[in-house]
């Protein structure tokens, strides 16, 4: 599975790169739909590209990595999305998952922006909310 | 006793710090002495609810079986084992992933990133670039879980002993300060 860190400002700048609009019930919609877009050729767009290619988000010829690419495809537009606030004494973590044709991403937000996990079934993906929701062997 | 004793600073401060809490808060002017010592008792004790442990007497549970413990932990999101690895070796395996991929066997979201490579060659290489920083994983991390609070450090153990050990000698050493010169042998 891939695992990878993504910011506010990387993720607009790749949903710019891939043309992808925000569906209302992305989970990215609500961080990031009043976000403006990076300026095109700005020191910003350089720093932000720098980033991604470091990560091996973008490949060395600057476009977008197929495998991020198609995430951001499932986090923009997906079939149906589940978000999910757990609590404990330990901490606390608010994850979403977007569903789309059989496959899921699981993106969880924290103070500096996304954990993306990928790509997950979606039968796997909906027992493991299930056990959360219904409470599962742990209570709640 | 009150032959022994002699007016210090400390009277005078208390003096001080006595009219204070009883001019300055309007609420306090109608309010004895006593009342206020109740108000800051009850206070005091309502501080330490939270830091009751109310299990204290009771009975501990047995831990649970290894068995138990294994059916305890919550099943990790998991996934079935695609082995990214092999694809980016140039061969069968590649070509095998990248063309099983691309008809949709290892799922949509597979399908969907072979289609956007559109050749092996940049299938290769996008795995290839997360490889190379460390954004590929065998298997899908166990959770932290976040029903429980994490166990102290031994660190956190010895700086909290520590603290205790010199509270406690800061308070004795306060007591002995404040009766410095105040007692005279009979």
């Amino acid at each position: 599975m891939i695992e990878t860190r993504l910011s506010l400002g990387e993720a607009r700048y790749l949903l710019q790169v891939l043309d992808l609009k925000l569906a209302p019930e992305s989970p990215l919609a609500d961080p990031l739909g009043g976000a403006a877009e990076v300026p095109a050729g700005s020191t910003a767009e350089a720093g932000v590209a720098k980033s991604l290619t470091s990560r091996g988000l973008l490949l060395s010829d600057g476009a977008p990595n197929p495998f991020a690419a198609a995430a951001m495809v499932w986090l923009a537009q997906p079939e149906k999305a589940w978000t999910l606030s757990l609590f404990g004494r330990g901490g606390a973590a608010m994850v979403h998952l977007a569903f789309k044709g059989g496959s899921a991403v699981e993106c969880r937000r924290d103070a500096e922006g996304f954990l993306l996990r990928y790509p997950l079934p979606e039968a796997e993906a909906e027992g493991w909310l299930r056990l959360h929701v219904d409470g599962g062997r742990h209570g709640s | 006793m009150a032959e022994f004793w002699k007016d210090g600073w400390q009277e005078d401060a208390f003096g001080r710090l006595r009219g204070f809490i009883q001019s300055s808060p309007a609420w306090y002017e109608n309010l004895s002495p006593s009342d206020v010592a109740e108000d800051a008792y009850l206070l005091g004790v309502a501080s330490t609810l939270f830091l009751r442990d109310e299990d204290a007497g009771a009975k501990a549970s047995p831990a649970p079986s290894a068995v138990a413990r294994e059916a305890m932990k919550l099943a990790p999101l998991g996934v079935p084992p695609f082995t990214y690895e092999r694809s980016l070796v140039a061969g069968g395996d590649a070509s095998a992933s990248y063309a099983g991929s691309a008809q949709g066997r290892f799922g949509a979201l597979h399908g969907e990133a072979a289609r956007r490579a559109g050749s092996q060659d940049r299938w290769a290489a996008g795995l290839d670039a997360l490889r190379r920083a460390g954004a590929l994983r065998a298997q899908w991390p166990e959770e932290e879980p976040l029903h429980a609070p994490p166990v102290a450090t031994f660190g956190e153990d010895m700086r909290a002993c520590t603290h205790v050990v010199l509270r406690r000698a800061v308070h004795a050493f306060k007591i002995g300060f404040g009766l410095w010169g105040r007692w005279e042998s009979p």
